[in-house]
């Protein structure tokens, strides 16, 4: 098992997190690991993680933009997009993403967990 | 009516006007007066057919804002050195969550305040500038240690050190005595926002309540003699500050109405009753902005057409923010329509809102209302926590 794919599992392991998935650029999914108890699927995690590379490349263009027309500073680099759902949230950095429950969701450990997926990503 | 709403029951879920008209109905019972139910009910039917005015809800606090934002910089600027304005100063330094190895993950919430630096690019100056960080503005200078909850054992979330805590409660005994000043002169806003939500303890409450007594104006003391019958047992609180009689009315009123969106028609301000201004300047958009690490809250209608916000933005940063806003969560609702094309299931994705990290703040958008979030000194599971508690429905108005 890969340094990735241990990184993968144990991700999932922590309490709260009901998916967790890498994506390349492009958008399409590569590996994903689900609890099974979610009602998650591959399709929608797929889907999702288009949805995450759209989004922050959107959030991208959109810091830049905002830093030039305002010049104020600290937009970017974009860290990561969070969609926040009715019962679960999705976030995701350059090629990770997590889909958690709301319920006493931290989004900063979230965030973090994601830096630490990338790794040297 | 163009108007579409969730309702969200132990295990149902409804959608649609009849939400829509149930949720009004209710929030109109709770108004006491035929008159006053018969000017909601007017103002509603003039929603329809007349757009509203892009206007600033809160021009005047948010200047008082930033005044008091500029004037905690100059004094500790070195004497010889620009003064500038805006986030553009503060947001240099990029504080960082700790990554604690074999635990996964780990987070500091409170690290050490950062001294930011940085050059200004349109005023081109050469020297780099120092600043205070946003939170040591008056109006978010209450420490809320609002440690949120951890999200489960493994990511433990680590409160701020003892010593950190006193040298941060010696800065906000510091910045009391600023808003007392600020009292006396007769900022009268300064009253509602030093007011913390959540006591943290009990001497910072006595100097709270000190600085309401001391100013002797505060804008939400109880009128006795004034006809009309507060909801909930008489009184209303918002912001820590106890309302009665006629405010108590208004308050939930205008938080149930205008949040999370505040519309505000015409020129200067709009709303031309006193009190349901002041009363809707202490709505979400007040309580976000005077949270710990926000640097500003707004909100932005869903036709486009208006917004309103207070914090350390200028009109013309708000507004782009209002539009980028408002375009992303149109995004972000599409998005999640074609995923429900894919399954169902994911309706348990039907976005609330969403958050944008960028390097040293974040963007927290829910429903219609947005804040920015200095990393590190925000916590936006805590903001997100609250605005899902405030912002009970989405409300979509289609343009």
């Amino acid at each position: 098992m890969s340094e990735a794919e241990s990184r993968l599992d144990r991700a999932l392991a922590l309490p709260g997190v009901v998916a967790v998935f890498r994506y390349n650029d492009l958008g399409e999914l590569e590996d994903q690991r689900i609890d099974h108890d979610s009602g998650l699927t591959t399709s929608m995690l797929d889907m999702v993680s288009h949805m995450c590379v759209a989004n922050r490349s959107i959030a991208s263009m959109q810091a830049r933009g905002w830093e030039q027309m305002t010049g104020a500073q600290g937009f970017y680099p974009v860290e990561g997009f969070a969609l926040i759902g009715f019962d679960w949230s999705v976030l995701c950095s350059r090629h990770y993403g997590v889909v958690t429950v709301n319920e006493g969701a931290d989004y900063e450990a979230g965030f973090a967990l994601l830096e630490e997926l990338a790794g040297d990503d | 009516m163009g108007r579409a709403s969730v309702a969200s029951v132990p295990g149902l879920r409804f959608f649609g006007f009849p939400v829509w008209l149930v949720s009004h109905l209710a929030c109109m019972a709770s108004l006491p007066g035929l008159e006053r139910n018969l000017r909601v009910v007017m103002d509603w039917m003039l929603d329809i057919p007349f757009r509203k005015h892009i206007a600033v809800l809160a021009p005047e606090r948010t200047e008082r804002l930033r005044r008091a934002w500029m004037e905690s910089i100059e004094s500790k600027r070195p004497p010889g050195e620009s003064s500038g304005l805006s986030l553009r100063h503060q947001l240099h330094a990029r504080p960082r969550p700790d990554v604690v190895p074999g635990a996964l993950v780990g987070v500091q919430q409170h690290p050490p305040k950062s001294q930011a630096e940085g050059q200004p690019r349109h005023q081109g100056g050469d020297k780099a500038q120092q600043s205070a960080a946003p939170t040591e503005v008056p109006a978010v200078a209450v420490d809320h240690p609002q440690t949120p909850g951890a999200h489960a054992q493994g990511l433990a979330a680590v409160g701020p050190e003892p010593a950190e805590k006193q040298e941060r409660h010696g800065q906000q005994v510091g910045l009391v005595e600023q808003v007392q000043e600020r009292l006396l002169a007769g900022d009268r806003f300064a009253v509602v926002e030093c007011q913390g939500d959540q006591g943290s303890n009990e001497q910072q409450g006595q100097e709270q309540k000190a600085v309401v007594d001391n100013g002797g104006q505060a804008p939400h003391q109880a009128r006795s003699g004034k006809g009309g019958r507060g909801v909930g047992g008489g009184g209303h609180k918002a912001s820590g500050v106890e309302l009665r009689g006629n405010r108590a009315m208004i308050l939930p009123f205008v938080s149930a109405f205008t949040s999370p969106f505040v519309s505000v028609r015409g020129r200067g301000g709009g709303i031309r009753d006193p009190e349901i201004r002041e009363c809707a300047l202490m709505s979400i958009v007040s309580d976000l902005a005077a949270r710990q690490g926000v640097l500003a809250a707004g909100e932005f209608s869903q036709r486009g057409d208006g917004f309103s916000y207070a914090g350390l933005l200028e009109e013309e940063q708000a507004r782009m923010a209002a539009v980028m806003c408002r375009a992303n969560t149109l995004v972000v609702s599409m998005q999640a329509s074609m995923l429900g094309a894919f399954d169902r299931r994911s309706e348990r994705l039907a976005p609330r809102g969403w958050i944008v990290r960028g390097g040293c703040f974040s963007v927290c958008v829910m429903a219609n209302v947005f804040c920015f979030v200095e990393n590190g000194t925000g916590c936006l599971s805590d903001i997100v926590g609250f605005m899902r508690r405030r912002i009970p429905e989405l409300r979509q108005e289609r343009s």
